[in-house]
């Protein structure tokens, strides 16, 4: 009996200074790597956001077939006009969007997202995000977290070999949430997954969110696309997009820092939005599997003391209904 | 008219009290996002004494189809075999203990996946209706009037999700202990199981000669058999179970001892029929479905 055949999809990936994280991202999403990627028809763009340097063209040469590169000269900071660039420039009937270029994904992502999109008309399908290392990469990196001791954490895995392994060495975003486990509702996705029109009935990625790495934007983009009556939401269960160290406008500060600047994303999306950010109250559907011990977070017991959260932010952070 | 898609086999006997609200939890009126156009319920009377009245029936579902067998074998692998052969629809879901109350998304997220994977094996997580597991409670004083009570306090049927308010997840941990990261547990059976007609006909149906009362292994070595086809996929439902209302069963309403001794049975007749050890299927477990509510979701901690 023949499965029914998957939609073609279109990955696009936003980079910017990630000379170092992208030839990673990229191999995560090689056909080799991506597990039925023989069934599947796909496209990956990289939207380079104006890095500071051109790609190497001798890295350009080596893309496959199914990559193509991107280079934005002076574009907005925000990623938001990348999002919707890479949109334009795609043939897939699904999108996958990955606003931050620096995810390397685990192997069953792709195959499991295209099952979302066979059992259910319009979903929008969530990627858990994890940082590469032993917690949030705003903590760790306090700790001495860096390139070189993420560079020895992959060949410790033997990535590429067993792409599963990102769970042994990687850990769930946390933020403020004490523990987080398959069902926790999620906000935001770094690899989010959604039908062509969606994007377009939403009106793309809303450029207004202008301030560098996007502010609320991604958040914003899942939210409209959760309202659309039209849709589903889906969190893959046993898969994930694991976070490189690269110095990220939120990513790769301190706590404290993220704390602040998050605070002024909040103010924007109320400025834009004209209400208060909150949670997608629509009903979270969830696909996938537990294909590794690590990979069954739920039983990870690593939970941070639990600090008072202060007010204003508990709403914005809060992965938790 | 057309077929309708899915064919629902529920095996009832003697259950005079709990099947009429087994079949209330299967009828279109209750189950979400589902038509009766869509699917039929063949209730098979395996014998009782006391059999379902054809005014209860009426009033519970339009697309209800009733068979009463007279003098069959005692154990339910007949009976399913029957129902199987009068179903219409190209998926079967077989009940084999008709005692089971199901939340409202069962049967719609049960045939969700079979447009989307190859052959899949749905299962459905089985809880008992009550404080604790009925071979326990039942001689701490569970009974059936509390039962009653406890389905009047949350006011069923109006919300079916409220079932796990009052229910304990079927499957005990060596002495006594809850499980705890509940959902993701891996089952070898089902009281509610999914899977295509053709593949329940491929593998020749239910087992007869697993004739004890009740059926012994008989459903643990169906599920074993549908996940040995090659092309078979098992899913875990999530957010979705079958409740078992008290009715003096086999084995859920006996006491542990009682039941380990039942089991130890079970597998000899298992090598006895099939010429090696019972396993429990290694294959991987896909998980579907959603958090209906926050004691569902509490599972996951306190099992």
């Amino acid at each position: 009996m023949r499965e029914t055949p998957n939609v073609k999809l279109s990955v696009i990936l936003v980079a910017h200074n990630m000379h170092r994280e992208i030839p990673r991202t990229l191999q995560s999403l090689a056909p080799d790597y991506q597990v039925g990627a023989e069934d599947m028809d796909y496209e990956v763009l990289v939207v380079d956001n104006g890095s500071s340097q051109r790609p190497d063209p001798g890295f350009l040469d080596t893309l496959p077939g199914h990559c193509r590169y991107h280079y934005l000269e002076d574009p907005p900071p925000s990623p938001a006009y990348a999002l919707n660039y890479g949109m334009v420039q795609s043939t897939g009937e699904v999108l996958c969007l990955m606003i931050d270029g620096a995810h390397l994904l685990s192997p069953g992502v792709l195959s499991y997202a295209l099952a979302a999109f066979r059992a259910y008309p319009s979903p929008v399908v969530m990627t858990r995000c994890f940082f590469m290392g032993p917690g949030d990469q705003n903590d760790t990196v306090l700790e001495g977290y860096n390139q070189q001791v993420e560079d020895g954490l992959m060949q410790q895995i033997n990535w590429p070999e067993d792409g599963y392994r990102l769970f042994e060495v990687g850990s769930p975003q946390q933020g403020h949430v004490p523990k987080i486990g398959w069902f926790n509702r999620m906000i935001e996705s770094n690899c989010l997954f959604m039908r062509r029109e969606i994007f377009h009935d939403i009106g793309g990625a809303n450029e207004r969110f202008d301030l560098p790495g996007g502010g609320f934007l991604n958040l914003d983009l899942y939210r409209e696309a959760a309202e659309h009556p039209a849709t589903q939401v889906v969190q893959l269960i046993g898969e994930g997009s694991f976070h490189q160290f690269h110095g990220g406008t939120t990513t790769n500060v301190s706590p404290q820092e993220r704390d602040a600047k998050v605070l002024g994303y909040k103010a924007q999306y109320e400025a834009i939005r004209c209400k208060e950010f909150d949670v997608s109250p629509k009903d979270v559907q969830y696909l996938g599997h537990l294909p590794t011990r690590h990979s069954k977070i739920h039983l990870r017991n690593r939970g941070k003391p639990n600090k008072p959260i202060p007010e204003d932010l508990r709403a914005a952070i809060l992965g938790e209904s | 008219m057309t077929a309708p898609r899915l064919s629902v086999v529920v095996v009832v006997y003697n259950m005079g009290r709990a099947a009429p609200r087994s079949l209330a939890a299967l009828a279109p009126a209750y189950q979400q996002g589902i038509e009766a156009v869509d699917y039929e319920i063949i209730v098979v009377e395996n014998g009782s004494d006391a059999p379902l009245s054809p005014q209860v029936l009426a009033n519970l579902a339009p697309n209800i189809r009733y068979f009463h067998l007279q003098d069959p074998p005692p154990s339910p692998a007949h009976a399913i075999n029957f129902g199987a052969s009068q179903a219409r629809g190209e998926v079967l879901a077989v009940m084999v203990d008709g005692a089971h109350m199901l939340t409202p998304g069962v049967l719609r997220y049960g045939l969700d996946l079979f447009d989307s994977l190859a052959n899949p094996l749905v299962i459905t997580m089985a809880f008992f209706l009550g404080p604790g597991p009925q071979f326990e409670t039942v001689f701490e004083g569970y009974d059936e009037a509390r039962e009653d009570q406890l389905l009047a306090d949350i006011g069923w049927p109006a919300d079916g999700y409220r079932l796990f308010e009052i229910g304990v997840p079927y499957r005990i941990e060596p002495g006594g202990v809850r499980p705890k990261l509940f959902w993701f547990v891996r089952q070898f059976e089902s009281n509610c199981l999914f899977m295509r007609k053709a593949a329940f006909e491929e593998i020749g149906g239910c087992e007869e000669r697993f004739d004890l009362p009740g059926g012994g292994i008989m459903l643990p070595d169906l599920y074993l058999r549908l996940t040995e086809l090659p092309d078979s996929q098992i899913v875990q439902l999530l957010g979705e179970a079958s409740f078992h209302q008290l009715h003096g069963g086999t084995s859920t309403n006996v006491s542990r001892a009682d039941q380990k001794a039942q089991w130890q049975q079970y597998l000899a007749q298992y090598e006895a029929v099939r010429g090696k050890p019972y396993r429990v299927s290694q294959n991987p477990i896909r998980y579907y479905g959603h958090m209906p509510n926050e004691h569902a979701r509490q599972l996951m901690l306190t099992g």
